[in-house]
């Protein structure tokens, strides 16, 4: 299986039955598990980000073993490179917000149904998965219809602009639309109303850069005369880091 | 003993339900987030051993398509997470019930 990455590191694991493979996905599906448990158990959230770094990557070489080397790769870029770097920037930002684990009533009430429905599930899930019936494939690929270009860009290129060209159509305008979304909502409290209303009065590109060279001009302005304020401002700021009310 | 792909089947089981717990028990917005991405993933393991098991290349397109959806989840819900930071100070989600009946 995972003949293709190791050979070339001159060491042969493909051997039939070989106990390497087996460690090798016990080592990483032990590393996911462990990973995603402390994703969930950590109360510092920059634990749980670099502990979900660790499932991601631990999935991307079980991806390895299953012969899919472009998913393994977009995974590690899309995922540990784009996605987890994103948790830390707005965990870094937001700050230390620690779970407080508080004697809330609610929620020691939901904690143990909660706890049983999720071992439910799992106990479901693994039982069905374990009873059912796999067809045995792993050691015959070649023999199927991808044949010997599994997995290969080339091959799941294909596959998306010839079978899946809508669906492809459909994915870029669902990352366009979030693209919007994300910039819609970065802007917020008085800022987001006061550039929104003057985009949506100004007609012609013109007016939009006069618009920002008048908008930076401002926040020069209240940048100079900010220190010079009243210090009511900075009891204001301790108060939780609100905006005040306009 | 071979790796068989019911292995990675069982371990995405496996990974959805850690995904779900931390979905249902923690209350910090941030945590939950994570968490949906532990269950995306999960769904991705098995899209992928399945389609290992078919040796067909639609599960993996299957794939990274959710990566492209996550992607934009990521986008959107980290911007919701950020713009509420400045509305309240806690991220609890027991706390979040403008919208409750």
């Amino acid at each position: 299986m995972t003949s293709a990455f190791l050979v070339a590191g001159g060491i042969n694991f493909d051997v039939p039955g070989s106990i390497f493979e087996v460690a090798l996905f016990a080592l990483f599906a032990l590393a996911a598990v462990i990973g995603a448990i402390v994703v969930v158990s950590a109360s510092d959230p920059f634990v749980s980000a670099l502990s979900l770094l660790l499932n991601f990557v631990s999935l991307g070489v079980l991806y390895l073993m299953l012969d899919q080397p472009f998913v393994a790769l977009a995974q590690v870029l899309v995922y540990a490179g784009a996605v987890v770097v994103l948790f830390l920037f707005v965990i870094a930002y937001l700050g230390d917000r620690r779970e407080v684990f508080s004697d809330r009533r609610r929620a020691k009430l939901v904690w143990p149904f909660a706890l049983l429905t999720v071992l439910g599930l799992g106990g479901i899930l693994v039982g069905v998965i374990i009873g059912s019936d796999f067809p045995d494939t792993v050691s015959k690929l070649a023999d199927t219809a991808a044949g010997h270009d599994f997995g290969t860009p080339s091959a799941i290129g294909e596959t998306f602009l010839t079978d899946y060209l809508l669906e492809f159509e459909v994915t870029s305008l669902v990352l366009l639309v979030a693209a919007i979304g994300g910039i819609v909502l970065g802007l917020t409290g008085r800022a987001r109303h006061d550039r929104m209303r003057k985009l949506m009065q100004t007609r012609s590109a013109d007016q939009q850069k006069a618009v920002h060279a008048s908008a930076e001009a401002e926040l020069r302005r209240t940048r100079r005369t900010a220190p010079t304020a009243p210090r009511t401002d900075t009891a204001a700021d301790a108060d939780g880091g609100k905006e005040p009310a306009s | 003993m071979t790796v068989s792909p019911e292995w990675f089947v069982a371990l995405s089981g496996v990974l959805f339900a850690i995904g779900a717990a931390g979905v249902l028990l923690r209350r910090n917005a941030l945590v939950v987030l994570l968490s949906i991405e532990i269950m995306l993933n999960a769904a991705n393991l098995a899209l992928v051993g399945f389609s290992r098991v078919h040796g067909a290349h639609d599960g993996q397109v299957f794939a990274i398509m959710v990566m492209a959806i996550a992607a934009s989840e990521v986008v959107v819900g980290l911007g919701i997470v950020v713009a509420l930071s400045h509305l309240r100070r806690e991220l609890d989600t027991d706390d979040m019930t403008e919208l409750h009946g």
